[in-house]
């Protein structure tokens, strides 16, 4: 047989390396900045770019897409080329790969900062980087099946099922999530609302973590973990397994994010099996990890690499644990809304993201380096600060989550809430908050030096930038399955196939997931009451949306007495109908704001409480972590889209009369005068056209209209 | 919510849905379970050492 020879292509590998540490130490840093305002609410600056509500979906988007996005292609990139004893496909798909994702990043990272955003989370960025993501996303797609198929092996190894995986699924997720028409080139309404809107968002939220931050990286696991081990991995039975009920399992979990709020029980219930049976595959693919190393246990002890793994390995072990317990409804009833969810991504980024990506970049450096790694007691160092960074951070904020959670649901021996103000149980929890930051800090340091480590050994070594391989080319047996060759290895030549079976897993899943969707929209029940936003409330909310308050405050009250007696009557379905998008939020760092125009409920405040509390909450609430928003006080509201946002509204269904466009502006000027003659009257002097009277338009407004009879 | 599921639970067919994804996990799952066990162990050998193999040609990257 002629044996051909090749060379891989480690340039594209070290760029997507060098992009991925950078925007690492970015996206923690963000994520620092983040983590001191909500304990120094003067670190926002005043600024609107600097607010917490801007800066979170900035850290989120580039932790996941900029750091694990441009990890998981580093290491798709080198361990696919030799998986398959081929180049890619195209060195030329390759770098619009490589600098398109960049680009995309940077536009990210600065329309966030701008506040154009979508608000529907780690899906925040609006509809032309939508487009974009999608274009460079199937560049990604192509190059990878191309060189799959021009491969020189015969059998595909597991990781590349799972890369395959990760391509199609990730595509689907984005494209369905991300339906909206545009209004401007930077504003879109999503296509859906209320229920259904949380529904699909939820279904990518959930699916994005598994698809994006898990079996990519599960992948990378099968490969790098028995080469850094240099023994082959456990169970290649049990990896198969793992695989098929992964992808099977995790498409069906997403409505566990939705437990409690208006979502039917049976939905509920669903998510909830599931996500309890996926224990068992991802806890099968935790075990065939560590077990690799079985028999190699001392070399853990000198090698920081394998100790990053382990580390890694084990903390996707806790998370995958964690998450399906919080699916349960009496532990999610607790959990939920609080800092519970934070220090669980976080088990997942910091420890199973984070460390997979420093243990692989240690080995592969210096490989392609042609060098050693520079100082293994740094890395050493860098793992020990790690890992204690990963214990201050989620310790105290599993603290904090329970305390406050109980604080919520406190009664008097009368039967009043023991802490009916809200800001006292944040206050509690405060401390938490500070070691947090110190658990943060100690991981960033970590990182630092890891950054330096990689910096002195990248000096101390010459670059391999084509490195030489041969292998025979493959054998040409036709596409009919062979004499004795069972269906999956047949399967496992077939990519196309392979992909398609795949493609159609996750499509099952997701139609029985979605048809139901379809169905809520027809079945939510109408609320007579309920109307459309007024011209003036919808600029409003834009507002709202535009300054990411649902990063702070759900809009969803919880059928617990707890929740009725704090904030109101509980959520119904019927009243989200013209939300498009939904604004329940998934955190409450602030008080939920569902029945904030309640005149006559617990929540409701004048409008001249919410000018001066925009002005500076601290001037209304001394303890208030809240940043201000002096801005909204004195920028002009833009109007000029308005005509524009009703007739697309119009086109989502909301039924606004025939002819309304024509007398939008005046209806929202005359609403305008009555809230700064409300103003007046509680002492506040502003003008019609100020941003703040449309957002005081819109508090006025939630849920306010069951309560009119 | 009891308004929410209560209208919902009165679509018809409506638990098909959940029948029919237990149905077919399940089936899906055994058959793979099944199928994986029987794979040879010589072909597991096979598949175990793949990326230990990159072809990698020693005299031109004599690191390895």
């Amino acid at each position: 047989m002629e044996i051909e020879k090749f060379y891989y292509d480690n340039r594209i590998v070290k760029y997507f390396a060098y992009a991925t540490i950078f925007w690492g130490i970015i996206g923690m840093l963000v994520g620092l900045l983040a983590a001191l305002q909500l304990v120094w609410p003067a670190l926002s600056f005043d600024l609107a770019y600097t607010t917490f509500g801007r800066i979170r979906p900035v850290h989120t988007n580039a932790v996941i897409f900029a750091f694990v996005g441009n990890g998981i292609f580093m290491g798709i990139y080198y361990s696919l080329q030799r998986l398959t004893k081929a180049r890619m496909f195209s060195d030329m798909l390759s770098y619009i790969h490589f600098w398109g994702w960049q680009l995309i990043i940077v536009a990210a990272a600065t329309t966030l900062v701008l506040g154009f955003t979508t608000s529907k989370e780690y899906a925040e960025l609006e509809w032309p980087l939508d487009i974009a993501i999608a274009i460079i996303w199937v560049v990604f797609g192509w190059n990878m099946m191309g060189t799959i198929i021009k491969r020189r092996t015969g059998h595909i190894y597991v990781a590349i099922w799972f890369y395959i995986a990760t391509f199609v699924t990730v595509a689907i997720l984005h494209i369905v999530n991300s339906f909206a028409i545009p209004v401007t080139f930077w504003k879109s309404y999503s296509l859906y609302a209320g229920v259904q809107d949380a529904l699909v968002q939820w279904w990518y939220g959930h699916n994005a973590v598994a698809f994006f931050l898990t079996t990519p990286y599960l992948g990378l696991m099968y490969y790098f973990l028995p080469k850094a081990a240099n023994r082959p991995i456990y169970s290649y039975k049990l990896s198969i397994i793992h695989f098929w009920a992964l992808i099977f399992l995790y498409i069906w979990a997403g409505p566990h994010h939705l437990l409690y709020s208006s979502l039917p029980d049976w939905t509920q219930a669903l998510g909830v099996i599931f996500s309890i049976m996926l224990i068992a595959p991802s806890w099968g693919g935790m075990l065939n990890g560590l077990l690799t190393l079985r028999g190699a246990w001392d070399r853990v002890r000198e090698d920081p690499i394998l100790k990053f793994l382990v580390v890694a390995v084990t903390a996707y072990g806790l998370s995958t644990f964690e998450g399906p317990m919080m699916s349960l409804k009496s532990v999610n009833a607790i959990t939920h809304f609080t800092d519970w969810t934070i220090a669980h991504v976080h088990i997942g980024a910091l420890g199973w993201n984070g460390f997979m990506t420093f243990g692989i970049i240690y080995w592969l450096i210096p490989r392609i380096f042609d060098t050693k790694l520079y100082s293994k007691k740094l890395a050493n160092t860098h793992f020990w600060l790690g890992t204690l960074g990963i214990l201050f951070y989620a310790i105290p904020l599993y603290w904090g989550a329970v305390t406050q959670a109980l604080m919520w649901k406190e009664f008097t021996a009368d039967g009043f809430l023991k802490y009916p103000n809200f800001l006292e149980t944040v206050t509690q929890i405060i401390p938490m908050y500070h070691a947090r930051i110190l658990g943060g800090t100690l991981y960033i340091t970590g990182a630092l030096l890891f950054v330096y480590n990689i910096f002195r050994t990248v000096k101390s070594g010459n670059f391999v930038k084509e490195e030489a391989a041969e292998a025979p080319a493959r054998e040409k047996i036709g596409l009919k399955r062979q004499q004795g060759e069972g269906f999956h290895r047949w399967l496992e030549r077939r990519p196309i196939q392979f992909m398609l079976l795949a493609l159609l897993a996750i499509l099952i899943g997701g139609v029985i997931e979605v048809v139901p969707t379809y169905l809520i929209k027809s079945n939510i029940p109408t609320i007579s009451s309920v109307k459309p936003y007024t011209p003036l409330e919808l600029e409003g909310r834009d507002i709202y949306i535009r300054e990411g308050c649902y990063t702070c405050h759900s809009q969803m009250v919880r059928p617990f007495r707890s929740e009725t007696e704090r904030y109101g009557e509980y959520s119904k379905a019927g009243e989200f109908v013209y939300d498009h998008p939904f604004q329940w939020g998934s955190k409450r760092t602030g008080p939920d704001l569902s029945r904030e125009g309640v005149v006559t409920g617990k929540m409701y405040k004048p409008a001249s409480w919410h000018y001066n509390h925009m002005k500076d909450p601290r001037l209304v609430s001394p303890q208030s972590i809240m940043p201000a928003y002096p801005w909204l006080l004195t920028n002009d509201l833009d109007l000029s889209s308005i005509d524009k946002k009703i007739r697309v509204m119009q086109k989502l269904g909301v039924p606004y009369p025939e002819g309304f466009v024509d007398i939008a502006k005046d209806d929202l000027l005359k609403q305008a005068d009555l809230i700064v003659e409300n103003l007046r009257n509680g002492g506040v002097e502003t003008q019609n056209n100020k941003e703040i009277v449309a957002l005081i338009a819109y508090l006025h407004r939630l849920g306010a209209d069951i309560s009119k009879k | 919510m009891k308004i929410v599921s209560h209208y919902l639970q009165s679509i018809d067919g409506i638990a098909i849905y959940p029948i029919i994804t237990l149905i077919i996990f399940l089936s899906m799952f055994i058959a793979i379970t099944i199928w994986a066990m029987k794979i040879s162990k010589k072909n597991i050998q096979d598949m175990k050492q793949i990326p230990f193999d990159d072809g990698l040609i020693k005299d031109e990257n004599p690191n390895y």
